[in-house]
């Protein structure tokens, strides 16, 4: 993985000295909330309901355990022993002291981490697929790109201000499991007819008040002109986008007013407009840059993997664990073991300091020391022998992560919603965590199969709901939280934005709108192999809403 | 039924409530309460001063009633901030009041 250079090393330390400057002006009264509030919120801490918030960038959701560990320790130091994996494959601490702030972020320093650009209306933590470089249907490692625009758009002078943030992630596989198409930004690391290496280029994606699919700018970008291109993009975006309105500021509202030709038009002109080879990138840099991500060395392990075949023989539970966690590594031998932090019945994405560090032992010892945070909210083992998952299993499961249900029905991405968040008009924790006791572990959730549900706790879309194969939206209506529902979402390379039920209901009445949902999908899919997502594309809206309507009786929203 | 005035502690962010003595106090049954014949206006304007002094940030009146004896807002958002989260009984306002 990349390693920090001295220039690296030296801008985080000096930026954490900057920082403790603020904090202590500001503890001290020198700078008055309106003055630091900026200074904070740039340096990734906010105040919630209950507490501060800060939130450290993982960048494209690469983590080594010596990065874990500090994770964990920072939980375990300063905050009440855990931590929350979110949507952008960050990490947030719920419960900081701002005096705090300045100490952890100089911990986390030591590890090359940092809370740069991870709030603000500047370009975010750069996101990527979790299996990227590892993932047996891959194309390109998109990991080499996204540090090049992190480099990049880290405190770019000219991006440091835009009209709101700005979100950008990549894939380098056909199959994008890094919702490429609802970001601000989308590349997908392609190869052309030549072998030659490029990107198919999405603008304009997102969720929240205002959802879109991105639209496609650039069929085929050259390698070479990746920060020319996205540096037009946002030259554009920063030039045009709307400052008068914030619900209206995002580049989708651009490209939505603007039109995707026109758009083009813009952007392609600023392209042509530029000096020559102001921003194309050498190939030495990028080849430089990309032998950080090099494979680490993997002995050759047998394929065959006899005591996995054995366990998993033995030990329905374990079968279950290698059938939704692993998937296929690049390498045979190998495999990809996804950690699930949804317990049944626990809170998505959170992890306590002690499961942190058994995760960053296993990552160590099992894993050539190496981690990925998925935009799902879960956790990665990236490189993991077949011949070891049993061992690798076991000691998860000591620590209460090993439940095997990646992709099904309990796998549930949420937003904290009310329970910490500003912003949320609805609790969302508790309604996942109802839903994932209601289904269980059991049998059932395996018959049913894959089946994304995504929460989030108001319309700003967190918790991905848009794309979710079902999708729930908790808003506040008289003062009681009311939950929406949408369906036929997907954030993969069919995306698409789910379609509103009708109207809401009641956290009591949610989890059964749930089942009702799941139970006529059983009712009416051909046979296991169609999903829940395939089979709404089949039948469309009506028995979905006619099982929904006739059974329960709707909030009236 | 009345109102109190909530607040963040500016170095920990902890909510805060002004009680009824001079000062900030933790919990919500502790705050001061007022009603039409005790007017908030006066009080929420000297609050002005804490904020300068930097003891708190966020300074705003919620509405409260009071059921059996326990003084609750009435918004679910601010039920949460007095009492809250509801999913970490172990953490925050949630372990204070279960004592």
């Amino acid at each position: 993985m990349y390693r920090y250079d001295e220039f690296d090393a030296t801008f985080v330390s000096e930026r954490v000295e900057q920082f403790r400057d603020q904090v202590a002006r500001r503890l001290s009264g020198e700078l008055t909330e309106d003055q630091f509030k900026l200074h904070r919120l740039m340096n990734g801490v906010y105040l919630q309901l209950h507490a501060y918030m800060l939130r450290v960038a993982i960048p494209y959701g690469v983590l080594s355990s010596r990065q874990l560990r500090k994770l964990a320790h920072v939980a375990r130091r300063y905050d009440k022993g855990f931590a929350h994996f979110t949507t952008r494959q960050n990490v947030q601490y719920n419960w900081p002291a701002l005096a705090d702030c300045p100490d952890i972020l100089a911990e986390l320093a030591t590890v090359e981490m940092h809370a740069i650009q991870t709030s603000g209306n500047c370009i975010r933590n750069v996101t990527a697929d979790q299996f990227a470089g590892v993932a047996a249907d891959e194309v390109v490692d998109p990991r080499p790109y996204a540090e090049i625009l992190r480099q990049w758009s880290s405190l770019h002078p000219e991006y440091s201000f835009l009209p709101r943030k700005f979100k950008l992630a990549l894939t380098g596989a056909a199959h994008d499991r890094a919702a490429i198409q609802v970001h601000d930004i989308g590349l997908q690391v392609v190869r052309n007819e030549a072998g030659e290496i490029g990107f198919t280029v999405y603008v304009g994606g997102g969720q929240g008040r205002s959802s879109f699919v991105a639209k496609k700018i650039r069929d085929f970008l050259p390698e070479a002109d990746l920060l020319a291109y996205v540096d037009a993009i946002v030259r554009v975006y920063n030039l045009e986008g709307r400052r008068d309105n914030k619900y209206k500021a995002r580049i989708k509202i651009l490209v939505h007013e603007k039109g995707i030709d026109a758009m083009r038009e813009a952007v392609e002109a600023e392209f042509a407009r530029r000096p020559d080879n102001l921003l194309t990138l050498p190939q030495a840099d990028i080849d430089t840059i990309t032998a950080y991500f090099a494979m680490p060395p993997l002995d050759a392990r047998t394929t065959d993997a006899p005591g996995t075949a054995e366990r998993r023989a033995a030990d329905p539970r374990f079968a279950a664990f290698v059938d939704s966690n692993v998937s296929a590594h690049k390498v045979a031998g190998y495999g990809i073991v996804t950690i699930s932090l949804k317990p049944i019945g626990g809170i998505p994405g959170d992890a306590t300091a002690d499961q942190m560090d058994a995760v960053a032992d296993l990552a160590a010892r099992y894993s050539s020391d190496e981690l990925r945070v998925t935009h799902e909210q879960n956790l990665v083992l990236p490189h993991v022998a077949l011949d070891d998952l049993p061992v690798v299993y076991d000691a998860l499961d000591a620590v209460g992560l090993a439940t095997p249900n990646i992709g099904l029905v309990t796998d549930i991405i949420s937003c904290p919603g009310l329970d910490y968040c500003a912003l949320a008009t609805a609790r969302s924790i508790p309604v996942a965590q109802r839903i994932s006791e209601h289904f269980g572990e059991g049998a059932r959730s395996r018959e049913i199969g894959e089946l994304k549900i995504k929460i989030s706790g108001c319309i700003n879309a967190c918790g991905h709901h848009h794309v979710g194969h079902i999708g729930i939206l908790g808003l506040e209506r008289k003062g009681v939280e009311t939950y929406q529902l949408t369906l036929g979402g997907t954030a993969d390379e069919t995306c698409s934005l789910g379609e509103l039920t009708g109207p809401g209901f009641s956290s009591d009445e949610v989890v059964d709108a749930v089942e009702t949902l799941v139970d006529t999908y059983l009712g009416l899919r051909h046979d296991s192999a169609e999903t829940f997502l395939t089979a709404f594309r089949r039948v469309g809206m009506a028995p979905f809403k006619q099982a929904l309507y006739e059974k329960n009786v709707g909030a009236g929203i | 039924m009345g109102q109190v005035i909530t607040a963040n502690r500016l170095k920990d962010g902890t909510v805060v409530f002004l009680g009824p003595d001079v000062g900030w106090v933790e919990q919500i049954a502790e705050a001061r309460v007022f009603d039409a014949a005790d007017s908030i206006a006066p009080a929420l304007a000297a609050t002005k001063k804490d904020e300068q002094d930097n003891l708190v940030i966020d300074v705003y009146a919620i509405d409260v009633d009071s059921k059996n004896g326990i003084l609750r807002p009435t918004k679910l958002r601010e039920a949460i901030r007095a009492t809250g989260p509801t999913v970490h009984p172990e953490h925050g306002k949630s372990a204070a009041n279960r004592g």
